[in-house]
């Protein structure tokens, strides 16, 4: 167990981050097409919460949308730089998706999106937050160096900071789990089965009717119990390399869950990139020092030879 | 070789303080408050990079759920109700993050002005628009099983005006 958990000397390959990298890059454009139409309603200054209500809610510091309007003010109205904005975050989504010119593509993709949460910081949920975390370590960590246009380019796809970029992706979801795990199990709802049962019968969360569910009680106590386990299980189960599959495979059958009857689709989807990227990804771990080339038995033989 | 390790252990140190501020942010520990210029770094640090989200989804307790509701009035005696706007799934989802808004006793005023506005907007000829908060009350399992049905039950209410002049 302690292995993989503590190790961070030598390389891994880049392909966890690339396919976290195109993971969410594809859940965000899905996510931002299906919200485009309401752009102006919960983005816009004179949306369902106008600017001047939405900029209280937030820290001075974190941009906005309204500083660029204020920027671009002699030139174009409020609704024409919002657009742009809108534009610009989805233009880097898609080379971020490509891996083109990577690492701008993911600090344009990280502000933008930023910038258009903290717009509309009142109706930003949980998915909105998770998106800023990996849109950040988009663009701090080389998820570039695989599976994109520019590591056709580059021979180096190994790399220490591939590797720790990993582990604090994985290092990150144990806390989140922990920290939920832990909130859920101080809550009487999550103990007695009926955190479910409201969760399913919110009427615009609910994808089914499942009030039958009140008529057979052991199922939603047993979900919840399940969620509890899963998620304090998390920090520890999911190391070993044993129990590992099974683990993140149980926490991604959650997170289905919650897509299926909750409704939360692309909140849902943002957590099993993140999951199936940090553990279910091969890493390919290396020793050797960048830059030499792995030295098979047979080229070693020659080397011998002369 | 040693700038290598150098840069590797400040890489590190790095990460190792990026994840305690996420911890701190898991278990809403602030590290120092931002009255401190230094706290006003971190804290910034933290808005940016998602260092300070919670993850108590629907943790310890479901949350009721909030709607808004609108009736539009040209006079006292004539009042319509106004159809909600729409939208796709997604976009439902976030009307729901900003409902839950009405939970906060500091925002629900805010927010009650804010919908009115939208609905004066939409609406050039209404004078009066009443915004209804009602919350979701879901009964317990068993209550469920003795009969007890699900509905909406209306908390606040406010009537907002057409300032004199403004169409």
């Amino acid at each position: 167990m302690a292995g993989p958990f503590i190790e961070l000397q030598g390389a891994a390959d880049a392909r966890p981050l690339a396919a976290l990298r195109i993971g969410i890059a594809a859940v965000l454009l899905a996510q931002a097409f299906a919200f485009s139409p309401s752009l102006f309603l919960f983005f816009g200054e004179h949306g369902i919460v106008q600017a001047p209500i939405a900029s209280v809610l937030v820290p001075s510091a974190l941009p906005r949308v309204t500083w660029l309007v204020k920027l671009f003010a002699p030139y174009a109205g409020e609704r024409t730089v919002l657009l742009c904005c809108f534009c610009l975050y989805v233009g880097a989504l898609h080379l971020l998706l490509a891996g083109y010119r990577t690492r701008t593509a993911a600090i344009v993709a990280w502000l933008m999106h930023l910038s258009l949460k903290t717009t509309g910081t009142a109706s930003a949920y949980g998915v909105f937050e998770f998106a800023t975390i990996a849109l950040f370590y988009c663009s701090v960590f080389p998820v570039g160096a695989a599976l994109s246009i520019d590591a056709m380019s580059s021979k180096r796809d190994a790399s220490f900071e591939a590797k720790l970029g990993l582990r604090v992706v994985q290092l990150h979801l144990c806390i989140v789990y922990l920290s939920s795990g832990i909130e859920k199990i101080r809550g009487e709802q999550w103990r007695n089965g009926e955190a479910i049962w409201r969760a399913v019968m919110r009427p615009r969360f609910a994808a089914f009717d499942l009030s039958w569910l009140a008529a057979h009680p052991l199922i939603p106590l047993l979900a919840c119990w399940s969620t509890v386990v899963v998620e304090l299980g998390y920090a520890v189960f999911i190391w070993p390399q044993r129990t590992r599959r099974m683990w993140a495979l149980a926490t991604i059958g959650l997170h289905l869950g919650i897509g299926i009857f909750l409704g939360l689709w692309s909140f849902a989807a943002v957590m099993i990139v993140l999951n199936a990227a940090a553990f279910l990804v091969p890493a390919g771990r290396r020793r050797e020092p960048l830059g030499q080339p792995e030295m098979g038995p047979h080229l070693r033989e020659q080397l011998v030879q002369v | 070789m040693i700038m290598g390790d150098r840069r590797h252990a400040v890489w590190i140190a790095a990460a190792g303080v990026h994840l305690a501020l996420v911890l701190c942010g898991a278990f809403r520990v602030t590290p120092v408050s931002r009255g401190h210029f230094i706290g006003n770094v971190i804290e910034t640090y933290r808005d940016y990079t998602g260092a300070n989200s919670g993850y108590g989804f629907f943790a310890p307790a479901v949350a009721s759920e909030w709607q808004a509701t609108f009736d539009a009035c040209s006079d006292p005696a004539h009042c319509i109700s106004i159809d909600g706007e729409r939208m796709s799934h997604e976009a439902r989802l976030l009307l729901v993050t900003i409902d839950s808004m009405f939970a906060e006793d500091d925002l629900r005023d805010l927010v009650a002005g804010s919908y009115a506005a939208r609905q004066f907007a939409r609406l050039p000829h209404a004078n009066v628009v009443l915004v209804k908060a009602a919350m979701y009350m879901i009964p317990s399992m068993e209550a469920y099983r003795r009969g007890k049905r699900p509905y909406w039950r209306t908390f606040y209410g406010w009537a907002f005006h057409r300032a004199a002049g403004r169409r």
